[in-house]
């Protein structure tokens, strides 16, 4: 005769039903600091990055959807346990196992059992979560505005642009901003939230354990106990272990955080090209002793009027096109992490009981 | 004495510390010449870098000097560089003459062989500090002095034209 207290196992019933619906704060938590991102929009190059967030970010969704839904089951099998015991006095054990005894079992995994004397539950995993935080600053507004000096003076910026069009270039801001423009520092929080994420997984997973360990405490010593066990240690290592869910979600924290830094360092490359450029441009005309004498010399004599200058602009759109190769590396590895979260998923949903 | 206050990677393509030296006394010359004190002093501090270069983008004195103050001489500016640039990019033997790619090639390599060499991400990335910096300072001070008329040169420069325009009625 299995050692069952309805009570006990009850009330891990319930604690199935506090961790399913605290699983919806870390999707909410998502749709704030995740979804942010999604609404923002920039250049080429930032556009390019985004299209995988919104991948991610879908994915995202999955994951908690299927993560709700095994804890929604699990607790639907522990009501069905507490009832079936209820109506046969506790001696349903073989049919009750056959529900637990769904899947494969992992030779490797302990079954949860139960909790020493003392133990209790501890918070929610979504009492971690915090806000994100950036590491970084609104550096690309410094860039694109930083002409707001310029503007006191228009010609300059007009001279500049006259430069850029004998690139090709019609005006050198509207074409900055088309290729770099973006709210990356954006970025840098994201990946802070990435983090986040990761920590409330390995909690839910740890948490999980702890509470229906105590939960083992009102049920034990029996083959249906134990496959309820063996159950709850490998939805315990999915959701919070290694190899499970937290292993993709640091992925990407990683990666938005590298892509955050290169981008910052990209702009500072960019924007010290353009200040370069300003100065030269000062010192050409000064030299040439009228500005209609240095235009002159920019056609008549080449480059050799103003080499320096043309250097600067040469360096200015190879900072531009560095940047888009690199982002583009960036995105290429991102797939395979959206892979990774997708993989993480799948376990997910794999370690679900089927419903009822 | 300083030497004038740049961006150190434009002033190390355009010849480094013996370019700074040449600045300077380019700009103590116009000094020398101007008869507007105002323009005189601003251009001296310059000079030794105690104000940065570029303010003189927007130092009317400068503006008048080049040829470049007014509505008139923007104007013409515009129109000599738009018709430059249609013939350049018309003119098969211009180094500006086609595709933005093939100019940007023959650019570079045209740099290259002229020693001249383009800086990197590093080299960029290492200067921003300073950029930062010259872009605050200058700003700072191009507000200030457009509070003061530029300590009276845009005044003097006003009834500078308001004499010629005078002498051309009588004429």
């Amino acid at each position: 005769m299995v050692y069952f207290d309805q009570n006990v196992v009850a009330s891990g019933a319930k604690d199935l039903a506090d961790l399913r619906d605290d699983v919806a704060k870390a999707q909410a938590y998502g749709d704030d600091h995740l979804g942010s991102l999604g609404r923002c929009n920039g250049g080429k190059i930032y556009e390019a990055f985004l299209a995988e967030h919104t991948k991610s970010v879908e994915k995202f969704g999955e994951l908690v959807s299927g993560s709700r839904t095994l804890l929604n089951n699990a607790k639907l099998h522990v009501d069905s346990t507490v009832k079936a015991y209820a109506d046969t006095e506790n001696t349903n054990t073989d049919e009750v196992a056959k529900i637990w005894n769904a899947l494969e079992k992992n030779p490797k995994l302990s079954p949860v059992g139960p909790a020493s004397a003392g133990a209790s539950a501890g918070p929610l995993p979504s009492a971690g979560l915090k806000p994100p935080d950036s590491k970084t600053d609104d550096w690309i507004w410094k860039v694109l505005s930083w002409p707001d000096y310029l503007s006191i003076s228009s010609w300059a910026r007009t001279l500049l642009n006259y430069i850029a069009s004998l690139f090709g270039i019609a005006d050198l801001w509207a074409w900055l901003w088309e290729c770099i423009g973006g709210d990356f520092n954006k970025i840098s929080c994201v990946s802070s939230a990435w983090f986040n994420l990761e920590a409330y997984y390995r909690e839910l997973g740890s948490e999980l354990k702890n509470r229906m360990s105590i939960m083992f405490t009102g049920w034990y010593d029996s083959a249906d106990a134990t496959a309820a066990g063996d159950y709850f240690a490998k939805a315990a290592k999915v959701l919070g272990g290694t190899g499970g869910v937290p292993q993709p979600l640091h992925n990407l924290g990683d990666l938005y955080n590298t892509v955050s830094l290169s981008s910052f360092w990209f702009y500072q490359a960019i924007f010290s090209a353009v200040d370069a450029l300003v100065d030269q441009t000062i010192a050409a005309i000064f030299e040439a002793g009228s500005l209609m004498t240095a235009i002159a010399a920019i056609f008549s004599g080449g480059l050799t009027a103003i080499p320096a200058a043309i250097a600067a602009f040469i360096a200015l759109m190879s900072q531009v096109s560095a940047m888009w190769g690199w982002m583009m590396t960036a995105v290429y590895g991102y797939t395979g992490l959206i892979a990774l979260l997708g993989a993480a998923t799948t376990d997910v949903n794999w370690v679900t009981l089927p419903e009822g | 004495m300083g030497t004038p206050d740049m961006n150190p990677l434009a002033a190390k393509m355009l010849g480094g510390a013996d370019f700074r030296k040449q600045l300077k006394r380019q700009l103590e010359e116009a000094a020398a010449k101007t008869d507007d004190p105002a323009y005189r002093a601003r251009l001296l501090e310059v000079a030794e870098g105690k104000r940065p270069l570029r303010t003189l983008m927007a130092d009317p004195g400068f503006l008048d000097q080049m040829g470049l103050r007014g509505r008139e001489a923007e104007r013409q500016f515009d129109e000599t560089m738009q018709q430059r640039i249609r013939e350049a990019l018309q003119d098969p033997n211009s180094i500006w003459h086609g595709t933005p790619d093939e100019v940007r090639e023959r650019v570079r390599s045209r740099l290259e062989d002229m020693g001249v060499t383009i800086p990197d991400t590093e080299e960029l990335k290492a200067l921003y500090c300073d950029a930062e910096r010259l872009g605050a300072q200058a700003g700072s001070i191009i507000r200030q002095e457009r509070l003061t008329g530029w300590g009276g040169t845009e005044e003097r420069l006003a009834e500078r034209d308001a004499q010629q325009a005078g002498k051309s009625d009588t004429d």
